[in-house]
């Protein structure tokens, strides 16, 4: 097992490195450099500035710097905001951006696998459609789509809930809901193919013909083998969540790193949008290396035999 | 049902006794319906994506004829008709530039039709040929080919898609470039794993045992029957081209003026929940949703009739 | 002692394909103590009729189910589900065709046998652990207590296969019910798996169904046979009648197939021409009319009922009846077969 982890770690270090790069070559890919746009400042401060922020020297330098500050845990400078040090930025949105992803993670994970069991459970029949029709309208309007649909209707119209902002308990409410619901129906989606399959699979029914109880056949065999498959996709519906979470935040006005990181596209601020775009690799990454130590875990498969079969 | 006849009642007479050669329909042989016809004929029980299928032809051909059938441009403005809810002179409303909504919606309709069609066009075309060679040719090639693919595949495709815009500019060709930049891994690995599949299949072995060259069975065994799901995929990446573009409007990186999709109508909408005049918004966003929703449910559907296990 | 009494049992199956009439008015019993083999290709029903004695098939997948299936004097038709799951493991206990898919793969052999105990005993989960060693102990596992704490890919098929002879056991069943137990097994396997049934059953006193389509097997184990077509039993009786008087041409066809020491290189490998009705059509006559050399017009139009064919012997054959002529093959064939050897089984079988 240790085998297998350390060869996933790896490659996940080796993804980030180039993702980095693949960064940083697209940002200094950009025509012009980012004062190009301050008419006000004279030419001495704009050779000041540049000079500041290493943006004389070659560009091998400049990546040589880049990844040796990474390598510290220093992000380097904004271009733009009133807060000058990213990693300071950072550290003040960060928390709010994973408090309200991790609402919608979980709102996402009890929901969908809760949808996808009741369906699988009543297959082809009234819990069955429900839920699957649920599940489909979930994963095609769009979270920002229905992020606007849940402000017009509880915020200006009912009122009962904050139109934005971040504060209470309250704002969370709208975001978490608009950003949890797509991966909530393509979980319940997966859960109920999963569930499907392992019902109708053989031990199943030798379970049964042991004398097992219903509730202990659907919980213990079929529904503990079926949400295998829905941990392996656990890395990447939490990408979605986060790629989501840039909108979602910039709709609500949240001040996480995701609008944030929406503002300094919009500003081209250069510094900003490479990190922004670390950061989230590394959290991304990180998910995955912890959903590939959790499915490691309770695979046996992969516990002996180290491989998957 | 079975026709019975009670056991101990029976007595036939003794004619029927004599020896009868087989009738002529001895051999019951189950003539298994042409492959295509079985798929379609099980596509076609599934209402929800006859729905869809339906509505996918509706949406393109309103697009095509649907700013037509009012007598206003998409761009024309009429600032006395500012903001007019939707009546009977503008079926979709206005909005404070006095444009016709409707009108909008349309040409609206065939960007944003356009941008998810030419998308999913693109990444296939990326796809099959990267995947096909990689499966194809198999060995070392193939590993560093697919290393590459799991290491880009590591980068969220939103993610990548924006830092693509924004190194390239705005544009309606840059977007669908951004989208494409990554979103052909998807498809890749798929072909890539059908051509590894069906290489190992016996037919294609024996094929080229008889001397056939590589190209002409890769183009007429393996591509056919590798088509199915690759035509899945092509029809579920319809709803994440669009919903991308949709996404990248909301941004601030949708297509420029005076082009508008239904991104940008939506995001440019956006502050009409303030302001009442919701039927700018609410337009927009519906198609948007309900393009997603039919080629969802399309996808789905295609994806069940050709799942070979005939399970409902 | 007549332990189960299946009583013309008809049975419809709902598939995404329409209904499939699996049985046709299936009639068997297993005495105590006794193994009774249920022979018939695949598709025959064999498996649907078992799985139908233990109640697997849930409520939306019956189209409809008449007959009685009389256990312990119950019928087990009738039985409410929770007395039915009580029933299940304990009282009849079957063993699937594939080890492999028949044991969770993510859970220990230990426990799914443990599981089996749990579910009709009040004993600790220890105590189950305990005795799940001892019963893989019993059925011929060597180091038990290691295996019991294995996956199912960790064990070969046959161990695997004992493993799940084991589960079965574990509340002392009256009745065993080996659906093809040695089908997905190698021939070696095989034969040691068959002697742990037979050795089993003397031990335990219980009453075995040994499902199987090959008749090599049969004729090593089988107190009793019942040849299966179509949803029907054809032809039923003690196994050396079966072998040295068999009295349907199906029976006769299977027969035929078996290639015996005797056969010559030069002989072709007899076949039963044609294949199995489909199930989801009617069937007015005798289902095996179309592939029987010796049909009369009878066979079409009526349903042949069983016939006596000798003491315990049935055959559901219209050349049974008194109106049929008597055939040469028929004689030929009884006469050739007879003049069995001293284990009561016909000449030429290894």
């Amino acid at each position: 097992m240790t085998a297998y982890l350390a060869r996933r770690f790896l490659l996940s270090l080796l993804t980030l490195w180039v993702i980095i790069t693949l960064t940083f070559v697209l940002m200094h890919a950009i025509p012009g450099d980012p004062f190009m746009s301050e008419a006000r400042i004279s030419p001495q401060a704009m050779e000041n500035l540049r000079r500041y922020y290493g943006l004389d020297r070659p560009l091998l330098v400049q990546y040589g710097r880049y990844l040796a500050n990474l390598a510290r845990g220093d992000l380097g400078r904004s271009l733009r905001s009133e807060v000058r040090d990213i990693n300071q930025i950072i550290a003040d949105g960060l928390p709010i951006s994973a408090l309200l992803g991790a609402e919608a993670l979980i709102v996402a994970v009890l929901g969908g696998i809760t949808l996808g069991v009741l369906a699988a459970l009543g297959h082809n029949r009234v819990p069955d459609y429900l839920s699957m029709g649920t599940a489909i309208v979930g994963i095609s309007v769009p979270g920002f789509i229905l992020a606007t649909l849940l402000i017009d209707v509880f915020a200006v119209r009912l009122g009962i809930l904050p139109v934005a902002t971040w504060g209470t308990w309250k704002h969370t409410v709208m975001p978490a809901f608009s950003l949890a619901l797509a991966p909530l129906a393509y979980l319940a989606r997966l859960t109920r193919s999963s569930m499907l399959e392992e019902l109708g699979q053989d031990y199943v029914k030798a379970a049964v013909a042991r004398g097992l109880s219903r509730p202990r056949v659907i919980v213990g065999h079929a529904l503990r083998n079926a949400l295998l498959p829905v941990i392996t996709v656990l890395g990447p519906l939490t990408a979605g969540i986060l790629t989501g979470s840039f909108i979602i935040e910039y709709i609500f006005g949240i001040p996480g790193i995701g609008k944030i990181f929406v503002l300094s596209i919009s500003d081209r601020d250069y510094p900003l949008i490479l990190s922004g775009a670390v950061v989230y690799s590394v959290l991304l990454l990180a998910t995955n290396f912890l959903v590939d130590v959790a499915y490691s875990l309770v695979d046996p498969r992969i516990r002996v035999l180290g491989r998957a079969r | 049902m079975s026709v019975e006849r009670a056991h101990e009642t029976l007595d036939p007479p003794a004619e029927v006794f004599r020896p009868r050669a087989h009738g002529p329909a001895a051999k019951t042989v189950v003539v298994a319906p042409g492959r295509r016809r079985e798929i379609v004929r099980r596509l076609g029980q599934n209402r929800l994506a006859v729905a869809g299928f339906w509505i996918i032809v509706a949406l393109v051909f309103m697009a095509i004829i649907g700013p037509s059938l009012v007598p206003y441009a998409y761009d024309e403005q009429n600032l006395l008709e500012a903001n007019e809810p939707p009546s009977g002179r503008h079926w979709f409303g206005t909005d404070d530039f006095g444009r016709d909504v409707f009108a909008r919606t349309w040409t609206g309709a065939r960007i944003s039709l356009f941008v998810g069609f030419t998308a999913a066009f693109l990444d296939l075309v990326v796809g099959v040929v990267y995947g096909g060679i990689s499966g194809y040719v198999g060995g070392t090639t193939d590993d560093v080919m697919m290393r590459v693919v799991d290491l880009l595949y590591g980068l969220p495709h939103l993610l990548s898609t924006v830092l693509f815009m924004v190194v390239l500019g705005p544009g309606l060709f840059t977007i669908i470039v951004a989208m494409v930049a990554t979103g052909w891994l998807g498809m890749a690995r798929l072909v890539r794993g059908q051509v590894l599949q069906l290489k190992e299949l016996e037919y294609v072995q024996a094929a080229h045992a008889l001397g056939i060259p590589s190209r002409r069975v890769l183009a007429r065994h393996l591509i056919p029957n590798a088509m199915g799901p690759i035509l899945v995929n092509l029809t579920l990446t319809v709803p994440a081209a669009i919903f991308t573009e949709a996404a990248l409007s909301f941004l601030g990186l949708g297509v420029p003026l005076p082009l508008a999709s239904w991104g940008t109508m939506t995001a440019q909408s956006l502050v009409t929940i303030l302001t009442g005049d919701t039927w700018r918004l609410f337009f927009p966003a519906f198609f948007i949703s309900l393009t997603m929703f039919a080629f969802n449910a399309f996808g789905d559907g295609l994806r069940d009739a050709l799942d070979p296990r005939l399970r409902r | 002692m007549t332990l189960l009494e299946i009583d013309n049992l008809h049975l419809g199956l709902r598939t995404a394909d329409g209904i499939v009439h699996a049985l046709h008015g299936v009639t068997l019993h297993v005495d105590e103590g006794e193994m009774l083999a249920v022979v018939g290709e695949s598709g025959c029903g064999k498996t649907v009729t078992m799985q139908t004695v233990l109640g697997l098939f849930s409520a939306r997948e019956i189209a409809y189910r008449q007959g009685r299936i009389g256990f312990a004097g119950r019928d087990l038709l009738e039985l409410p589900e929770d007395e039915m799951r009580r029933l299940r493991g304990s009282q009849i206990a079957m063993v699937f065709q594939d080890p492999m898919t028949a044991l969770n793969p993510t859970l220990t052999i230990g426990h799914q046998i443990g599981e089996a105990i749990l579910a009709h005993r009040r004993v600790s989960r220890a105590a189950a652990m305990r005795q799940a060693v001892a019963l893989l102990s019993q059925v011929g596992v060597p180091q038990p207590e290691m295996r019991a704490a294995q996956y199912p890919f960790q064990l070969s098929g046959g161990l695997r296969q004992r493993a799940v002879i084991a589960s079965a056991l574990a509340c002392g069943p009256r009745l065993l019910i080996a659906d093809e137990p040695t089908t997905a097994l190698d021939v070696t396997i095989q034969a040691q798996i068959l002697a742990l049934l037979r050795s089993l059953q003397r031990q335990y006193g219980m009453a075995i169904i040994l499902v199987t389509h090959d008749l090599g097997v049969v004729a090593e184990m089988a107190d009793r046979v019942a040849v299966m077509y179509a949803g029907r039993i054809v032809e039923e009786g003690p196994i050396d009648a079966i072998f040295s008087r068999p009295s349907h041409p199906y029976t006769w066809g299977l027969l035929e197939c078996l290639p015996r020491l005797t056969t010559l290189r030069s002989q072709k490998l007899r076949t039963i021409e044609g294949a199995p009705p489909d199930l989801a059509g009617p069937l007015p006559g005798c289902a095996f009319a179309d592939r029987c050399a010796h049909a009369m017009s009878v066979c079409w139009e009526y349903l042949p009922p069983m016939f006596d064919a000798g003491t315990k012997h049935q055959s559901a054959c219209w050349l049974l009846h008194p109106h049929a002529a008597p055939i040469a093959e028929a004689t030929r064939l009884r006469q050739s077969a007879s003049a069995p050897d001293e284990k009561g089984l016909p000449r030429g079988r290894a």
